[in-house]
């Protein structure tokens, strides 16, 4: 393989660029084009700076969510946070996709399609979901709750202590909701008597 | 010229690869289809919605295995190539940030840019006949932002500055780590001493090493006949000729990613 | 955690174990790589070479499995070679104790065993006649903990340590070279740890090995020190604040249990005598008081309206047991995806078909939520109800999450959620209501539910209302309480959760709000965010100084003596109103009745000091001693297990996660950038391995265990290598555990092949180390 030099290389360049331009379009004034990849305004430029933190592992990433025309059109790192100082791995560089992907067809932006945006039902032996509305879907799970509950509850234990607990309803958290969520949760399952509780902690 | 670049210091990338998400992200590029054949580097090719990826090397030397990894990207040619072949002078330097980038208005897909491309950068997407590749973020750059995939580092193996400062960083860094033992350490992206392009390298072993191109001359050879053709080629109709040259480099554009 | 991500950037030496920095909390190589520019060495012992091992100034394989012979070894350098922190060790740990003459330690078993488990009466200190504990402050005493720690860990040798973790001796003793020069006074080490630990039916131990290790070079308490868990979801540390554990209260305030604990007198009888714990019965009565308004000394604050434990396991695996059973008929599988995250996920999976009903609320059809159409399963055969509620995602609502470095932060919602989802706040808040409306009509002992407190607003809940109560509040004013030093045990304070107390103490800039960055300092940015307890940045800082008040490291101090008064730079940890000699027997206030660092615990399930035993599933047997596996393991009847050193299944499997997906995997399987990155399930072998069973790269693989087989791509690597254990070599076959049957990424689950066996103390499962076999398909 023979190297070719700098120099040589410029030259060459230098030769073609002249070629082609005086034959096509009779000289070129300029490396600067009129328009380009990307030469438009910042696409940034007018969103809403929303900032928020990373889903994903233990650090506390911040990110700035951009919302333009009530949608979200870019996630990135947050320069100012103390933590990331604006970096990203390729988890959270894509939790725009959480939301949004672009369709691999028109390159447009559309709601991820394996988003779940209806309340759904799995009826007994049924082989598919039906939708369904929250006013149903919650009436439903309190009635269920209700009966699995009031069947099972233990107000005292064989030695007499009082102990209002019911073992018949189990709850698995998640290490991914907020803590003011997770507080609620944790109110909502002991006020019905439940000690079968567990989360990400224990996995 | 001077002005600002991008300095890859692989010996710090730990191949997380934010910077592949973050394009994305910022170029609004849509997830190809791919498949794991073995080895963690996916997708195993750029292309017209791949402008970056990471490339994983485990080489194994006498009892020590090294896995390194190496980010890809194009190289913001001072004096691009890419450019000089294009017909339509669609592919352009950007006088105020250095990034070379496509019009997509004129291009018309002809792939002269990607044949020739001593680096093997642009690609062509099928569908619509247009070229694509990094643009540095030159959108960004301009208005005093980091390139995406330099912000998303967590550990400056991506840096974006002024081209006096990051080049001499990159010899100083060149220079601890062969006296480290890295004793084969080197810059990257350089025609005699002086950086190609926007981009330069910090490497601890030889560019093959990171599946890097060692040599871009022998491109620059066939360069060098092609475009003495060219000009004839033109006249024949570019609608023609990019027909030809365009079959020809089909199956290097990985199917899928369009 | 007992420092923070950014305080990385100090340590002179960075030892991760069971941590992948680099691929499962990769921004943390920020400050890992701030470090190593500073000349500091970074260290990764793990069983293969990781995307961290690759940027490690040092890197030594070990067995899955065998931390505490590892760590054992190096706790056995520091003392032979006079590593360790003398000072700090004389001082500021239980090193000086006297303890009882009965307990004994031999051939793997400590005193007091017998077959219901260990009566642990012998694990204990001697006292005088009032009551208090003798010791021996010159250290020589054959029974004090110093000495018992010596002899402890005499047994793990250089060579024994290469016996049984693989790991060649050369390597092991560079890494205790190295990470023992942190003994120094002014040097810091940081051990950085993750699942590779706790993974294990001795987790805890292992994390207690770190704990002495880092005791007796004097790391802990100080800036680039630490006992650092990495943990693994963006707010594990705050759900677990939060008490979503059967076993704990908001706060960690253990969660009472009927027979110890009848009534709510019995339960403060409980409380610890010494430290900062001994306060516990102001933070129980006042989370009773935010809980059920009435609580009030008459009525025992409504003690009896919370449930009492049984004295059973009610963790993940205790309930799926449960479940298999018939014994639980409904179930909530709220952000979490059990059919393909739980152990030996075949038969957890199966168990969700015993269930009347199951409510999963997700942003995504998860595995768990799609069980009945998995598969190989007919759906008219499953009887189990299934409710799918959609979620809000992380940008979709507004809330605070805690990293692992205690901080809590708050993220705000930028766009509504997508259709009918809706956040898990209004979710809660309107099942809660749904249940409650039901109540008013009647039904069983409904007191608890009528008379909870939930006022959250008739519209979308108010977050600030839940956030304050969780913060605590006067109970007749209702103003924000300062922080959790205002509670009080007569019914005048409610709080929700005491460690919160101080997150949101006003509503117009509540703490945990706070965005300021430090323009000068250590990296600690006090204005930036609430870190609990009282925003203190580095927990037990008091022992980064000497007795006397004298920083250890002056560049890095914490908090100094300046002769009348202390100066700080973190939030104390300790008595900052008397004297240095006062508070240099007491720095570590949390860990009551001592108040001084435990190098000898007597709580834990299987023994005061950390002991190797293998895997419950494990390819050779125990060079240690006679006692093959912890024998305080946690397991269930009916569970498989491949005997030691089986011929069916020869080879340790192990598994983990990779930089691009997250857990199990709904999350970043549904998303198109990360599938085209990492995009199907695969297990790495060896080179030898590969040969040995006529693999090549990228061909299908059949991998089982005595519990499931599962197929993927094989990945041959050079990155794995055959360990020597006990002069046999061992392979071994590892693989990520982020794939199922949903999402647009699919593939088998990990899990099909690990088993139901867990930690002593914790129960976590035994993810980390199982018997395999590997075959190719076509």
């Amino acid at each position: 393989m023979t190297k070719i030099s700098r120099r040589k290389f410029l030259q060459l360049t230098g030769v073609s660029s002249l070629a082609a331009s005086t034959f096509l379009f009779g000289g070129r004034k300029t490396v600067e084009a009129a328009t380009t990849d990307g030469a438009v305004p910042l696409r940034i430029r007018y969103a809403k700076e929303v900032p928020t933190t990373c889903p994903y592992c233990s650090l506390g990433c911040g990110s700035i969510v951009h919302v333009a025309g009530g949608e979200v059109i870019s996630i990135a790192g947050d320069p100012d946070h103390p933590i990331n100082e604006g970096a990203l791995c390729s988890k959270g560089a894509s939790i725009f996709n959480l939301r949004r992907v672009y369709d691999s067809k028109t390159g447009k932006s559309v709601l991820n399609p394996s988003r779940v945006t209806e309340v759904l039902y799995r009826a007994p032996n049924s082989d598919q979901w039906k939708v369904k509305n929250w006013d149903w879907a919650l009436r439903e799970i309190a009635a269920r709750v209700k009966k699995a509950r009031d069947a099972s509850f233990e107000r005292l234990d064989a030695n007499g202590v009082t102990v209002n607990r019911t073992t018949a309803i189990a709850h698995l958290g998640s290490a991914a909701l907020e803590c003011e969520e997770n507080y609620l949760m944790n109110k909502l399952f002991r006020a019905i008597g439940g000690i079968n509780m567990c989360h990400h902690a224990r996995l | 010229m001077s002005g600002k670049m991008m300095l890859v210091d692989v010996t710090k990338c730990t191949a997380c690869r934010g910077c592949q998400s973050a394009c994305k992200n910022w170029n609004m590029l849509p997830g190809n289809e791919t498949s794991f054949t073995g080895n963690y580097e996916n997708p195993p090719d750029l292309g017209p919605s791949t402008w970056t990826r990471v490339a994983f090397n485990e080489v194994v030397e006498g009892t020590t295995v090294r896995w390194s990894f190496a980010k890809i990207q194009c190289m913001h040619c001072d004096d691009p190539v890419c450019a000089a072949v294009c017909p339509y002078m669609a592919i352009s330097k950007n006088a105020q940030t250095g990034a070379v980038t496509v019009n997509r208005d004129v291009c018309i897909g002809c792939g002269f840019c990607q044949v020739f491309c001593p680096y093997e950068i642009p690609r062509v997407n099928n569908q619509n006949k247009k070229v694509y590749k990094c643009t540095m973020c030159h959108d960004r750059v301009a208005s005093g932002l980091l390139p995406a995939c330099v912000q998303t580092c967590p550990v400056q193996a991506l840096q974006f500055g002024a081209e006096d400062q990051l080049f001499t960083a990159a010899k100083q860094r060149v220079n601890f780590l062969r006296r480290n033992g890295y004793p084969r350490a080197q810059l990257y992206g350089l025609w005699d001493g002086k950086p190609v392009g926007r981009v330069i390298y910090v490497l601890a072993d030889d560019p093959d090493r990171y599946k890097l191109l060692d040599d871009p001359a022998p491109k620059l050879g066939s360069y060098f006949v092609e475009a003495t053709l060219k000009p004839l080629q033109a006249l024949a109709v570019a609608g023609l000729a990019a027909g030809v040259f365009f079959r020809a480099q089909e199956d290097r554009t990985p199917s899928g990613d369009e | 955690m007992t420092n923070h991500y950014i305080d990385y950037q100090h340590s002179d030496v960075i030892l991760a174990i069971g941590a992948n920095i680099a691929e499962n909390h990769p921004v943390a190589m920020k400050w890992v790589a701030k470090s190593q520019v500073r000349g500091g060495k970074f260290i990764v012992v793990d069983p293969r070479i990781t995307r961290s091992a690759a940027v490690a100034d040092m890197y030594a394989p070990i067995r899955p499995g065998t931390d505490i012979a590892f760590l054992g070894g190096i706790i056995k350098y520091a003392l032979d070679k006079d590593l360790y922190h003398s000072e700090y060790v004389k001082y500021y740990t239980n090193a000086a104790y006297l303890v009882n003459p009965a307990y004994k330690f031999n051939e793997g078993l400590f005193s007091g065993f017998d077959s219901k488990g260990y009566q642990k009466d012998t694990w204990t200190y001697q006292t005088d006649a009032e009551g208090k504990v003798l010791m021996d402050e010159t250290l020589r005493d054959p029974n004090c903990v110093f000495q018992l720690l010596k002899k402890h860990f005499q047994r793990y040798d250089a060579a024994t340590v290469e016996r049984i973790t693989g790991c060649p001796q050369s390597s092991f003793n560079k890494v205790a070279e190295t990470f023992c020069a942190t003994g120094k006074p002014g040097k810091a080490g940081n051990i950085c740890y993750a699942m590779g630990i706790t993974q294990h039916t001795y987790g805890t131990q292992n994390v207690r090995a770190i704990a002495v290790l880092q005791l007796l070079l004097g790391n802990l308490g100080i800036a680039g020190g630490g006992v650092n868990a990495q943990r693994g979801e963006c707010n594990v540390q705050g759900s677990t604040d939060m008490g979503m554990l059967y076993h704990i209260l908001p706060g960690y305030v253990p969660y009472p249990e009927a027979k110890p604990h009848p009534t709510l007198a019995a339960y403060n009888k409980t409380t610890p005598t010494g430290g900062y714990w001994t306060n516990r019965p102001k933070f129980i009565a006042s989370m009773l008081k935010a809980w059920w308004p009435d609580a009030a000394p008459e009525n025992d604050f409504r003690y009896d309206y919370l449930p009492k434990l049984d004295g059973r396991n009610h963790s993940h695996m205790a309930i799926f047991d449960e479940m298999h059973k018939g014994n639980i008929k409904g179930f909530f599988a709220w952000g979490q995806n059990p059919a393909v995250g739980g152990p030996d996920s075949v038969r957890e999976r199966a168990a969700l078909a015993q269930l009347d009903w199951m409510v999963a609320i997700d942003l995504f059809e998860t595995e768990t939520a799609a069980f009945w159409k998995r598969p190989g399963v007919d759906p008219g055969a499953i009887k189990t109800e299934v409710f799918l509620l959609p979620a809000a995602n992380s940008y979709e609502k507004e809330g605070s999450v805690a990293n692992s470095g205690r901080w809590i932060q708050w993220r705000y919602k930028a766009v509504n959620p997508p259709g009918a989802a809706r956040s898990d706040l209004w979710i809660a808040d309107r099942l809660f209501k749904a249940v409650r409306a039901l109540y008013t009509q009647g039904g069983v002992f409904p007191d608890p539910i009528l008379k909870m407190k939930w006022d959250y607003g008739d519209a979308y809940p108010d977050i600030a209302k839940v956030a304050l109560e969780i913060n605590g509040y006067d109970a007749v004013s209702g103003e924000p309480l300062l922080n959790f030093t205002r509670l009080a045990d007569n019914g005048s304070t409610a709080c929700g959760n005491w460690i919160y107390s101080g997150y949101y103490n006003n509503l117009a800039n509540p703490p945990t709000k706070r965005r300021i960055r430090e323009t000068s300092g250590i990296g600690l940015h006090p204005n930036w965010s609430f870190a609990w307890p009282l925003n203190r940045r580095i927990l037990y800082n008091r022992a980064s100084a000497d007795p006397s008040g004298k920083p250890y490291n002056p560049n890095l101090a914490l908090v100094r003596w300046d002769g009348s008064k202390w100066l700080t730079n973190d939030v104390p940890d300790f008595n900052a109103t008397v004297a240095p000699e006062v508070s240099a027997k007491s720095p570590f206030i949390m860990c009551g009745p001592e108040t001084q660092a435990r190098l000898f615990a007597g709580g834990l399930a299987e023994g005061p000091f950390p002991e190797h035993y293998e895997p419950a599933e494990s390819p050779v047997k125990n060079s240690m001693s006679a006692q093959q596996t912890n024998p305080m393991l946690v397991s269930w009847a009916g569970q498989t297990l491949a005997p030691a050193g089986s011929d069916k299944f020869p080879f340790i499997g192990t598994t983990y996660r990779v930089c691009e997906h997250w857990q199990s995997g709904i999350m970043t399987r549904n998303s198109p950038w990360l599938n085209e990155v990492m995009p199907n399930m695969f297990v790495e072998i060896s080179t030898s391995l590969a040969r040995q069973r006529g693999i090549k790269n990228g061909d299908r693989v059949a991998v089982s265990t005595a519990r499931g087989e599962i197929r993927a791509i094989a990945c041959v690597t050079e990155r794995i290598k055959p360990m020597k254990v006990n002069g046999q070599l061992v392979e071994m076959v590892g693989m990520p555990w982020h794939w199922g049957y949903q999402g647009m990424s699919r593939g088998d689950s990990a899990n099909v092949l690990t088993a139901s066996v867990g930690d002593a103390n914790t129960s976590i499962p035994e993810y980390k180390a199982f018997l395999c076999n590997i075959r190719r398909v076509v």
